[in-house]
């Protein structure tokens, strides 16, 4: 009995030491050495030619596309929803610092980042340096933006350290001149075009694009012997050209022949066929097979495909009617802009009374009133819209109103969804949310190729021959007074609208009200009012965005107002709480 | 020899067996074989049947032993009887967790033994870290659950139903989510949750909240640094430690336990009729443009049409929370144990099924609790054991959901339905908006969409104990704790709704692009511990050690796929959609995380009046560079217990009184990711060349090799007592928590760059609390009562950011918190406000510029600067705290009667201190085309120019609005509320009658939840005082009523 306890004592002890000690040495043995399982080291990266590959697509990834949204800040465009962006705000005076009207810096880092660490990269010097001037095209793009908004920015151009000193912001000049240097140094090093091989692919910023962008970014900033010079270099490369086409398809031949009822070709002495082109040619730049970096007229080119992460919402659900499947309507033109349309002359400007507007839009209205969509269709395409008071309005007008605008009673065919006629239905204005407000929709850049019935894979010309022209012309004007160069610009322009030419005496202040009125056209829906009537000055400003702008049925679509302190952005709360000197430092009036 | 041999083996079977009882070990593993050896005297033995009972019920598994001879020892079985050969003249000792030992001495064949008068809470045992531990000998801060509180409960969610029952343990159960528990204050800026373990596994809030009560032995709440220490470094926001039940020794015991009820919500929003929402609409547009009267949307005529529903198909008046919501959902609940064991081996199997529906009809939830815990004493010195816990969580739509805010959407003005059978088309006489037409949640539900998902959690645990000398225990687990998630879904295609004025299809309405979606995902946590514990008694002295070792593996995996185009509808798999580039989508996820551990304790008593605790652990992590990785958590604790000591030991109001206090360290892992050391470069889809997509890379978060542990000292100064037999039982502690080296987010300005801040071990934060809680039992002829009180103070400040002072973070699209020095987190960062401008001031000039100039009825927002002007521009500097989302006080009080067979039980529980957040449609009229509510009505309007109104001057959502929508306090709404969590009524079989009919017990009971709410608010009303900050409507809150079953075999 003793022996055998005690045998079962021995084995239970060794037993259990064995397993204490095995455990111990089991848990003691375990690794604890763990690997990121999605993410790429930094230690031996930034060493071969992929590296950088990787490293500069991010970059382009940064690249502006559509930039409709300023110009809901001024007086060719509305927002009717507060919630997508403090755009009525800023037309009403009403902006405060609660909202950050694009003050930020992310881009900028990867840019500095992707500037310092291709150092290391083994490929050729000639090749960096080409990926260099590459993103430093896009900070400098970046830079052009914030300070047209901020006026002065800090200018970074290094990788920051997170705890490092709080940064002032750096004087305006000191931002424009890096943004000119810049982009004029980058034009020498950058390609004309690219072979469209790896690391050469069509779609690359070219030497092309940092002449225009620079004449851009000159004209900007007053500064017109260098936007002349810089647009220039564009022109004179022979590389660009406005685009055209050279037959219609069915859809625009049949949108052609309603375009009697809209213009008198033979009383106002236009070529109906140039006319027509021009319309569609205008219209046509945007969409499918033509936007492309192909394209004679794109300078730089923003590229989308058919796949979830790069298509654009904004041309498609945001930009259209609710009538056109899953428009939003949240980006609406406004009378003002229709306004701006010149007369079929190319150079007197129309004015309707509002009162007049209301009466003859109640008109018309009444007679379609309670028809279905089948019956709206065929009683409009039937109606003799041209003896219609409201429709006056908009006869002999510029071609571009007709590519650019959809006003009620217009038809379109090019759809996606085939005919149109836009059916503005008033009593929705204030009332429905996915209606547009002002009476009008875009039709200009709205794509027509989309991607799961709700995003455009279209890509976009963020910068585009056209621009290239006109800022040439108005910096021509500036230095040198409306002479043939400048007017040769601006009516290559003309031309393609099928739209008569610029007429040839003018002085300067003439000229150059022709211009900008030329631009707010050409260019409208792309951005560019919300630089062009601040750097018009706070006098033109002043003018424009003061007043109600009513819809067509007399709603209230927006009450503008202006003061001096719009010339500028306020610097966002949310990046004071961040760096408290910017306190100090708040744009006037904020 | 013999005698000597015998001897030896008897103390070492006494003294295993006094190691078990002094451990506390559960009584159910506490009864031991009675071993009958050859040379005992079988001449002299006669066997002594009994039956043991308190308060007149009879108890399983008590544990009788002979006196004279420890070894030998039986147990009651579940009618409370027992047969033991003892002899006339021994003395019998009747031991029972919770209840005071007696002895009595065997004169006859039968005893009879009541063990009522004993006061349980000298005797009770609580769970600790790797352990148990006598109550009275506990020397830091640990509260465990009565479990009595959580049964009877219609209420399946038990991190929801532990809320208020214990002082310290803060439970947020807002409406829609899950109930997040808080021990002692939020002690960091980012998650402040406390560790789960159940079994010994390492788990998760989730898991908890989805266990069984009724499976439940034990769940123990680790507050102080003294009792969680032994975690480590997850445990600086306590530990929850929970014990599932375990066979006891005897017949097979079956017990069931049921309800059926109803649930419905507690508030619903109130939205105004269609005449009110048109005069609403009306008023905004008025306000924006006077000049156009004030029938801009809608005319005298239609709001005639409203009124009087003479057009129901062009002027309806929808309410469609009563239309689309099912108000009384069915709530059904089952849960079925087998338990018993024989000497050897003890079984406890579970089986339960809750099922509620949502009040969006279609879809259902229902909840499958498997549980199984076996042991088995293969040897007197080795038990082997093994337990599987199951829990299935299953989501089934069958058809399309709305969201809730969908009902705030779908105006009152439009028609679920037309007369002519289509969807309504129709709203206010106009052909409503896609936004409205898609919001119809009527239409919603007709869809045939349909999803499934599942969540299954098993812990998967096996173990052993083996005891190779006396006082030794060597104990080893190995656990395997596995999550799997996995849905699919999927978005049939639907016609578009027609025009009924037309009768034309409205393009935009229809689903045109059908779409399946699968995703998978699993967690794994292999997890291998080893114990080793010894006890040793010389006289007085008491030791008691414990040492172990612990490996933790997590690994993390995740799967996803899509594909679009189904040739129809009604398909089930995946393979039927397109394979077209664009139809096909595929993701995945994985995470690794490592975790080494060792650890100890060492418990000293002397004489049962002198308690010292000593705790280490000692933790590396691979979240951390291997520079850094270990982490050291000492803790130190000690107690004295005053009713030992002779000057108080004969004062008979006086059972217990203990003083005790505690100092530790923790850790606080949790906010670090498990890759943060690594510099890395993240990949995304970045852009295109020539339609051919290419990847990017860029740097992401900035690496900090330093980083290390939140650390929290906590100091916890406690007493226990209980005086008058029970009457009155107090329990208080008073603690101070630091804590330091918190995880922040760096404020980095916006000119780095970064889009995400990296982390930094700088903050500090300290909590200073008061818990107290009074329990009162009495007995006065049949009527027993008890009440419980529980509260509990937190005093939470930010004494230290690392010079980033200042973090202001948003809690929504505009509400905003900060992090400030001096300010306790979750504080409300806004704008101060004094009522509404009147026309008078405005027309004074005595208004202050906010963005725009106000206009009469609009917020007076108050400059925080000094010497601000009149007509000057309030800034960002005219913010100040304006409120808290995190309660300064929260109470429970838990009150049961009992008088004869019936019994009724109320438990309350409330939060003072806290506001609410709300913005978007839950506070803004029409704003994102929302439908008003009744407390929109209330507006400043020309009719009511009231400076005091609830709400301001209305412009129809548009940009006007954004003037009164900058966060302020106007937005904040009281959320103090006292509310009656559970009520239960019921009725008990007599045990006489039950036993007669062969019972062990039954009883029935009618039992509600949320039932009654006493609240703060008197702004806005119709909002669930526990909903969170946001823009609401989310979820509802749920109040539920339902009828309930006990019953024991």
């Amino acid at each position: 009995m003793l022996i055998f306890n005690l045998l079962l004592k021995m084995k239970k002890i060794n037993y259990s030491l064995s397993v204490a000690a095995g455990l111990l040495m089991f848990n003691t043995s375990c690794s604890l050495i763990v690997e990121p399982p999605a993410e790429i080291s930094a230690e031996g990266y930034w060493k071969t030619e992929n590296d950088a590959f990787l490293g500069l697509n991010a970059c382009y990834a940064q690249m502006q596309a559509m930039d409709i949204w300023d110009e809901m800040t001024t007086d060719n465009a509305h927002s009717h929803k507060p919630w997508e962006g403090p755009y009525e705000l800023i037309q009403q005076d009403g902006i405060s610092t609660e909202y950050n009207q694009g003050y930020g810096f992310t881009d900028i880092r990867i840019f500095n980042n992707f500037l310092e660490k291709v150092e290391t990269v083994n490929v050729s010097d000639e090749l960096k340096a080409r990926m260099r001037a590459e993103v430093r095209f896009l900070r400098a793009f970046s830079y052009l933006n914030l300070t047209s908004k901020f006026g002065k920015v800090p200018l970074i151009t290094t990788v920051l350290d997170y705890n490092g000193p709080l940064l002032q912001r750096d004087d305006v000049e000191k931002v424009r001149s890096f943004v000119l240097s810049e982009l004029a140094e980058v034009a020498t090093i950058l390609p004309k075009s690219y072979n469209d091989s790896f690391l050469n692919e069509k779609g690359r910023i070219t030497q092309g694009a940092a002449h225009a962008l620079r004449a851009r970014a000159a004209l900007y900033f007053g500064n017109y012997a260098e936007a002349e010079k810089s647009a220039e270099a564009v022109i004179k490369s022979g590389t660009y050209n406005l685009f055209t086409i050279s037959t219609l398809n069915a859809a625009q031949q049949k949108e052609a022949a309603e375009l009697d009822q809209f213009i008198d070709f033979k009383e106002k002495g236009i070529d109906k066929d140039a006319f027509v082109k021009g319309l569609f040619s205008y219209e046509a730049l945007w969409h499918k097979e033509n936007a492309t970096p192909s394209n004679p007229e794109y300078i730089l080119t923003r590229e989308f495909m058919a796949q979830d992460d790069n298509v654009d919402y904004g041309r498609y659900i945001y930009m259209r009617p609710s009538q056109l499947i899953q428009g939003y309507s949240s980006y609406e033109p406004m009378q003002d802009l229709i306004n701006a349309y010149w007369d079929i002359d190319g150079h007197t400007l129309r004015s309707v009374d509002q009162k007049s507007r209301e009466a003859a839009f109640a008109k018309i209205t009444a007679e379609v009133d309670g028809l279905d969509q089948k019956g709206y269709i065929a009683k409009v395409s039937g109606m003799n819209l041209k003896d219609q008071e409201y429709i006056k309005e908009f006869r002999n007008r510029d071609s571009r109103l007709y590519a650019s605008i959809i006003f009620p009673f217009k038809g379109w065919h090019e759809t996606d969804f085939g005919t149109f006629y836009y059916r503005w239905n008033p009593k929705l204005a204030g009332v429905d949310g996915n209606e547009s407000w002002s009476g009008y929709s875009y039709r200009k850049m709205v794509s027509l190729t989309p991607y799961q019935n709700e995003a455009s894979v279209e890509d976009y010309p963020t910068i585009r021959y056209a621009e290239v022209l006109l800022t040439y012309a108005e910096a021509r004007v500036k230095n040198a007074g409306w002479d043939s160069q400048a007017q040769d610009a601006f009516n290559k322009l003309r031309s393609r609208a099928g739209m008569p030419k610029a007429p040839t005496a003018l002085g300067q202040p003439q000229a150059l009200d022709l211009i900008r009125n030329e631009r707010r056209i050409e260019l409208a829906g792309e951005g560019h009012r919300y630089e062009d009537i601040r750097r018009y000055g706070n006098d033109y400003a002043s003018k424009v965005m003061t007043g109600a702008t009513y819809a067509p049925n007399g709603y209230l679509v927006v009450n503008k107002a202006w003061s001096e302190r719009l010339m500028l952005m306020p610097i966002p709360q949310s990046a004071i709480d961040l760096n408290p000197t910017l306190g100090q430092d708040q744009n006037k009036g904020y | 020899m013999i005698n000597r041999f015998g001897l030896s083996f008897f103390v070492g079977k006494n003294s295993r067996l006094a190691t078990i009882m002094m451990l506390g070990i559960l009584a159910s593993n506490q009864v031991s074989a009675k071993i009958i050896l050859p040379f005992d005297n079988i001449i002299f033995q006669q066997n002594i049947t009994g039956h043991v009972s308190a308060n007149s019920e009879s108890i399983a598994g008590v544990t009788i032993t002979i006196k004279e001879k420890p070894t030998v020892s039986v147990s009651t079985d579940s009618n409370g009887n027992f047969s033991i050969p003892a002899i006339k003249g021994q003395t019998l000792i009747i031991s029972a967790i919770g209840y005071t030992t007696k002895e009595i001495i065997v004169d006859g064949a039968i005893a009879n033994i009541d063990l009522s008068t004993s006061n349980q809470a000298l005797e009770e045992v609580v769970v600790v870290g790797y352990g148990t531990q006598k109550k009275v000998n506990l020397t830091g801060s640990v509260a465990s659950l009565d479990l009595s509180t959580v049964q009877n409960r219609v209420q399946p969610n038990l991190a929801s139903a532990i809320q208020g029952t214990t002082p310290g343990v803060t439970v947020i159960s807002r409406p829609g989510a899950a109930a997040s528990v808080n021990i002692r204050g939020r002690g960091n800026l980012g998650a402040s949750s406390p560790l789960y373990v159940i079994d010994g596994a390492i788990s998760d809030g989730t898991v908890f909240s989805n266990l069984d009560p009724n499976n439940i032995k034990s769940v123990s709440f680790l507050k102080d640094a003294s009792s969680s220490a032994i975690y480590g470094s997850r445990a600086a926001y306590g530990v929850i430690l929970v014990t599932t039940k375990k066979g006891i020794e005897g017949k097979m015991s079956i017990s069931y336990s049921g309800y059926m009820g109803y649930r419905s919500p507690t508030y619903l929003p109130k939205v105004v009729n269609s005449t009110q929402y048109a005069e609403l609409m009306n008023e905004g547009m008025f306000n924006r443009d006077p000049s156009k009267g004030m029938n801009q949307a809608y005319s005298i005529e239609q709001l005639e049409k409203f009124a009087n529903g003479s057009d129901l198909d062009r002027y309806p008046n929808t309410n469609w929370f009563d239309l689309a919501l099912d108000k009384n959902v069915p709530t059904t609940n089952h849960s079925l144990n087998f338990s018993g064991g024989s000497k050897k081996v003890n079984y406890f199997t579970a089986l339960g099924f809750n099922q509620d529906q949502s009040f969006t009809p279609g879809s259902k939830s229902k909840k499958y609790n498997f549980q199984t815990n076996l042991s088995s004493e293969v040897t007197d010195w080795l038990t082997i054991k093994g337990n599987v816990n199951y829990i299935r969580n299953q989501g089934d739509v069958t058809n399309g959901l709305p969201s809730l805010m969908n009902f705030l959407i779908a105006p009152p003005t439009m028609v679920a339905k037309q007369s002519n059978g289509e969807w309504g088309s129709i709203a206010g006489g106009q052909l409503a908006t896609q936004t409205f037409l898609n919001a119809n949640p009527l239409r919603a539900y007709s869809k045939n969409n349909w999803s499934n998902s599942t969540t299954e959690n098993t812990i998967y645990n096996l173990g052993f104990d083996l005891k190779p000398i006396a006082g030794l225990i060597l104990s080893g687990q190995g656990i395997m704790n596995r999550y799997e998630y996995k849905s699919k879904s999927y978005v049939a295609l639907q016609d578009e709704v027609k025009n009924f004025n037309t009768g034309a299809a409205i393009p935009g309405t229809g689903v045109y692009t059908n779409q399946m979606s699968m995703d998978w995902r699993s967690r794994q946590r292999m997890q291998f511990l080893a114990t080793a514990e010894y006890s040793k008694t010389i006289g007085d002295h008491d030791f008691k050690g414990m040492v172990g070792t612990s490996y933790e593996n997590m690994q993390y995996q995740a799967l996803g796929a899509s594909r679009k185009n189904f040739p129809i509808d009604g398909l089930n798999d995946l393979n039927a959609g397109s394979i077209a580039g664009p139809d096909i989508t595929n993701n995945g996820g994985m995470e690794d995380n490592k975790l080494l551990s060792y650890f100890g304790r060492i418990n000293y008593t002397y004489a049962n009046k002198y308690l010292f605790e000593a705790n280490m652990r000692a933790d590396a992590s691979s979240s951390f560079h291997k520079d850094n990785r270990w982490g050291y958590f000492p803790s130190f604790s000690a107690g004295w217990r005053l009713d030992q000591e002779d000057f108080l030991r004969d004062v008979s109001w006086i059972q217990n009184i203990k003083v005790r206090g505690s100092w530790g360290k923790l850790g606080n892992i949790n906010n670090v990711g498990y890759y943060d050391y690594f510099q890395t470069y993240a990949i995304f889809p970045a852009y295109s060349f020539n339609d051919q997509a290419v990847t990017g890379t860029k740097e992401s978060k900035p690496a900090n090799k330093g980083l290390t542990w939140e650390t929290v000292t906590m100091s916890n100064f406690g007493l226990d007592a209980s005086f008058f037999q029970g009457k009155l039982g107090i329990t208080a502690d008073y603690y101070i928590k630091e804590t330091n080296d918190i995880l922040l987010a760096y404020n980095t300005p916006i000119e780095v760059g970064l889009e995400k801040n990296p982390s930094q071990n700088i903050g500090s934060v300290s909590n200073k609390g008061l818990e107290l809680t009074l329990t009162h039992d009495n007995k006065i002829g049949d009527f027993k009562y008890q009440i419980a009180v529980n509260m509990t103070t937190n005093k939470n400040r930010i004494t230290n950011l690392g010079g980033s002072d200042n973090m202001i973070s948003n809690g929504g699209d505009k509400i905003r918190y900060i992090n400030k020095v001096g300010e306790a987190i979750g504080s409300y960062y806004g704008y101060v406000t004094n009522g509404l401008y009147t026309q008078e001031e405005i027309d004074a000039g005595q208004y202050y510029r906010f963005g725009r100039v106000p206009n009469a009825g609009d917020i007076k927002y108050v400059p925080q600067r000094e010497g601000v002007q009149y007509k000057e521009e309030i800034t960002g500097e005219d913010r100040a705290i304006v409120g808290s989302d995190v309660p300064t006080f929260t109470y429970g009080i838990n009150l049961n009667l009992e008088y004869k067979d019936f019994f009724l039980s109320v438990f309350g529980q409330g939060v003072n201190g806290t506001s609410v957040g709300f913005e978007s449609e839950q506070v803004w009229a029409l704003f994102l085309n929302s439908a008003p509510r009744e407390y929109h009505l209330g507006r400043w309007n020309m009719a009511n120019p009231d400076p005091a109104a609830v709400y301001p001057r209305i412009y129809g959502g548009s940009s006007l609005d954004n003037y009164n929508q900058n966060f302020s306090d106007f937005q904040l709404f009281d959320a103090d509320y006292f509310r009656i969590k559970t009520i239960t009524f019921g009725y008990a079989l007599p045990k006489t009658f039950a036993n007669r009919i062969k019972l062990g017990g039954a009883k029935v009971f009618l039992s509600g939840e949320n039932l009654f709410t006493i609240r703060q608010d008197k702004k806005m009303k119709d909002f669930d005082p526990e909903s969170s900050t946001g823009r609401g409507l989310g979820a509802l809150g749920v109040k539920s009523i339902a009828l309930g079953l006990n019953v024991n075999f």
